[in-house]
């Protein structure tokens, strides 16, 4: 067996244990191999594809470390409505977390009914995206967090000053936020974004068909999955939606893919290049139909398809992908064994309750 | 009965005073502290010549996992996969003679080998020496660094620096890096919905090869390592046959590259031609293969790597092909007949051997046997212990300090002291002496050309006794019978050749 105890160098690369892999080579220098890996104390990856399983855990900025309680007052901000200039749209508005993270409609609907230019993507997992929103604009969950709560369509409210007023006007958010954050004045922009993130952190859904089938359940996907995992490879769709999270890579600059990519009939059929993408908030016309490369995880439950939500199924989604991207047209075969695939790729949700929220007993935070 | 071994008459060609002129003392560089990484990532470079495009500080992150490379390069990477590239770092022959180096130089070797041989940790500061790590200790560096050479070391390369090496030519990793969206390459009108791109022409030269595969000391720039400036001496780049053309190619259209001595894209259906990426539109001449095929056809095979038996298959077949035997006997004086061998090289684009050429091995492997079946000459046997037989005819180049005295480690090196290694489209010999019984009325004698990609000696230094058994390769092999006049009996020609 080969290990990495002791020697202080955690960095094994790869899905499998290194061990596993020069085991199943007997026949090679055993010597070298064991010698080689007690050396640098690496493995060697063992196959074209790393096909990974989420990690249980995503990456967690030094600067907002995870504990129960942020999580807990998260969670509350999450599904509180009262920062909505109606007192009406809270995250989970758009970001159903009973369902799939998103709302279900082509583009969502804020407060007074106002709908914005694009899809509501998923939070779930969001917390493995290189960036955030559509077109990569937050780096982070924490710069995230802010949009919505401002956006004349969203959440309404006239500036973030005025939200954070509103929870400052919450006896009970005083209390968690000065328990969570400590100093002088704990409630505060930074914070509520910090507390959100935080929660946003927990919505993993690992342990999927396909995570179970990467962490060696063979059994764990249907040979028609397999057959679409193979083609979904095959193609170059791993190309952009890179295992574990089925996103792009993560980059010290975010990284964006023009979409879509070729001409072709449902470029205009779903008015695919309407909205300028990346370039709208870069002014860069290299950023032009740039987007993030949003995940596959979960995408079974979040129909309808594409920035614009104009692709109802995911079937019709796989072939306009195949066709705008990788200049293919799939056999219906195929098509289907990719759907059945992605379907793999619906993980498990963890219990959620509701949370209680701060009352303010006698008082209405929202203005008639 | 026993074999003689008083016969050997030394190979012709050696200007030993050649290489003394080359030596001299530098000492004037001020080398690089190792650990200071202080006043921007060029000069954490030094001593190789790596730099960074605007001297931006790199994070390992800013370079793209060659797995992500392959999703749509999907020919490409398979080709890489198991490659000497990809193993440039995990290499544990060059990780423990890295050790050596660095523990000899007060870690002044950390950037000097490292800016080829990882060229990411170098860039991004993460390569450190871990004395804790193998025989002799060993480096870490950041997963990215980990992969050597890999897609996105040569497809960041933005410039060269070979203006900074002691000659003006290529070398010591003379290469500026460009991470980030914008992917160099050798298509003018390439286009990706994933990364930006770039054409660049340097990616189409010899140069572009020779920023690694030509190293000079970095003190004394002795020219240890000159793969590049053998090749630019050689008819192949007068005839303008890069690199890419042999070694991005498989074998087989290598052979013809060489033996009509025209570009890759003009041998007649070499079957190159296809897509570049996946989802590409159009069909290119040539998609060159990127398994960079040399002779090392031990690493990846005995670290049982992905792709390894296939590399190892190309390179067997690579040095199988490189060269050509010939022989003659004739009558020596004094009753003393002469074997000579003629070894040519016969499609390498460099020396033969090249790159460590006092550490390879090629040589000949000479039987001379009568008709009653008794050995008269024997000559560049392998013996119990895997060890090439001490007299046998060697061709590589024999290093000296800076003292004169032998040394085969490269930061010791200061000069050649012999120089044997058989020019591209030349030939060498290597002469034998030897006497036939007085009633032994024929002969055969058995040549064979054999390569290793070192001594055992060095392997067993290295990684410790008997882990590795270094390979020989049969390059050629050449089989005559001769009757006690010196006359062929059998057939003309080769027999045992392939």
């Amino acid at each position: 067996m080969i290990s990495s105890k002791g020697r202080g160098n955690p960095r094994l690369c790869g899905a499998g244990d290194g061990a596993v892999f020069f085991d199943n080579f007997s026949d090679r220098s055993p010597t070298l191999r064991n010698l080689t890996a007690t050396l640098l104390g690496i493995a060697f990856t063992a196959g074209a594809s790393a096909w990974e399983p989420l990690p249980p855990t995503p990456p967690v900025p030094e600067d907002n470390p995870m504990t129960a309680e942020k999580v807990e007052l998260g969670k509350q901000l999450f599904f509180d409505p009262r920062f909505s200039a109606t007192g009406t749209v809270s995250c989970n508005t758009c970001h159903n977390l009973m369902l799939g993270g998103d709302d279900g409609r082509p583009t969502s609907m804020g407060v007074h009914g106002l709908t914005g230019p694009r899809n509501a993507p998923t939070v779930w997992n969001a917390a493995f995206h290189p960036s955030q929103f559509w077109d990569g604009r937050a780096a982070s969950l924490e710069a995230q967090a802010r949009g919505p709560v401002v956006a004349e369509v969203e959440m309404g409210m006239k500036d973030l000053d005025r939200a954070i007023a509103r929870v400052r006007a919450i006896p009970g958010y005083r209390d968690a936020f000065a328990r969570v954050f400590g100093g002088e004045q704990p409630v505060t922009v930074d914070n509520a974004a910090k507390a959100v993130a935080a929660f946003e952190r927990t919505l993993v859904t690992a342990n999927s068909p396909y995570d179970r089938w990467a962490a060696g359940d063979k059994t764990a996907l249907s040979p028609q999955q397999v057959r679409g995992l193979e083609k979904f490879a095959a193609l170059g769709c791993t190309g952009c939606h890179q295992p574990p999270a089925f996103s792009g890579p993560r980059k010290p600059n975010g990284h964006f893919a023009v979409f879509p990519f070729n001409d072709g009939p449902y470029v205009d059929r779903y008015r695919l290049r309407d909205d300028i993408g990346r370039m709208a908030v870069s002014g860069r016309e290299s950023d032009r139909h740039k987007y993030k490369i949003p995940t596959l995880r979960n995408v079974a439950l979040t129909a309808p398809y594409f920035h614009n939500g104009r692709v109802a199924t995911l079937d019709e989604a796989v072939r306009v992908m195949a066709a705008a991207q990788l200049n293919v047209e799939p056999p219906a075969d195929d098509v289907a064994d990719i759907v059945a695939f992605l379907q793999a790729l619906t993980g498990e949700f963890p219990a959620l309750t509701l949370p209680r929220l701060p009352a303010t007993p006698g008082v209405s935070l929202i203005d008639p | 009965m026993k074999p003689q071994r008083n016969h050997l008459l030394m190979a012709l060609g050696l200007i030993a005073g050649i290489a003394a002129t080359l030596v001299y003392n530098a000492g004037a560089d001020e080398p690089a502290k190792p650990d200071t990484i202080a006043s921007g990532p060029t000069a954490a470079c030094k001593p190789s010549n790596l730099a960074v495009a605007g001297g931006r500080k790199l994070k390992p992150d800013d370079f793209e996992e060659p797995q992500a490379c392959g999703s749509c390069h999907q020919r490409q990477f398979k080709g890489w996969q198991g490659s000497m590239h990809s193993l440039a770092f995990k290499d544990p022959v060059l990780q423990a003679e890295w050790a050596l180096a660095y523990k000899a130089t007060e870690g002044r070797a950390l950037n000097d080998c490292g800016g080829c041989h990882t060229p990411i940790g170098v860039v991004t500061g993460t390569v450190k020496f871990d004395p804790t790590l193998g025989k002799h200790g060993g480096f870490t560096v950041a997963k990215q660094g980990e992969h050597g050479v890999s897609c996105d070391v040569c497809h960041s390369v933005s410039g060269s620096t070979a203006h900074l090496s002691p000659t003006g030519q290529p070398g010591n990793a003379s290469i500026e890096l460009n991470p980030g969206e914008t992917k160099y390459g050798p298509l003018k009108d390439a286009k990706s919905g994933y990364h930006e791109t770039q054409y660049s022409e340097l990616h189409t030269k010899a140069e572009f090869c020779g920023s690694c595969h030509n190293i000079f000391h970095a003190e004394n720039k002795f020219p240890i390592e000159h793969t590049y400036d053998e090749w630019k001496a050689s008819p192949y780049a007068q005839a303008g046959i890069p690199c890419q053309d042999c070694h991005m190619v498989p074998v087989n259209v290598a052979i013809q590259v060489a033996d009509r001595m025209v570009r890759a894209k003009d041998v007649p259906n070499h079957g190159l031609g296809g897509l570049a990426a996946k989802g590409s539109k159009k069909e290119r001449e040539i998609v060159h293969d990127h398994g960079f095929v040399g002779g090392n056809a031990v690493i990846a095979a005995a670290l049982g790597v992905p792709g390894a038996e296939e590399h190892k298959g190309e390179a067997i077949k690579r040095l199988q092909n490189a060269a050509d035997l010939d022989m003659d006997v004739r009558k020596g004086r004094g009753g003393v007949n002469e074997l000579v061998v003629k070894v040519t090289n016969l499609r390498a684009g460099h020396q033969l051997p090249t790159s460590l050429t006092f550490i390879r091995r090629i040589w000949l492997d000479v039987t001379i046997t009568d008709d009653r079946g008794r050995v008269i000459l024997r000559s560049g046997e392998v013996d119990d212990h895997n060890r090439v037989d001490e007299d046998a005819v060697m061709f590589g180049n024999r290093s000296v300090d800076r003292n004169g005295k032998p040394t085969i480690n490269p930061w010791e090196i200061a000069g050649f002291a012999e120089m044997n290694t058989i020019p591209p489209k030349g030939h060498r010999y290597g002469r034998y002496a030897f006497t036939l019984p007085a009633d032994a009325t024929a002969f055969k004698v058995d040549v064979k050309l054999n390569y290793q990609s070192y001594d055992q000696k060095v392997a067993d230094k290295l990684l410790g006794d008997g882990a590795v058994k270094v390979p020989t390769v049969e390059m050629k092999a050449l089989s005559r019978s001769y009757g006690r006049d010196l006359k062929l009996v059998a057939l003309p020609g080769p027999v045992a050749s392939r």
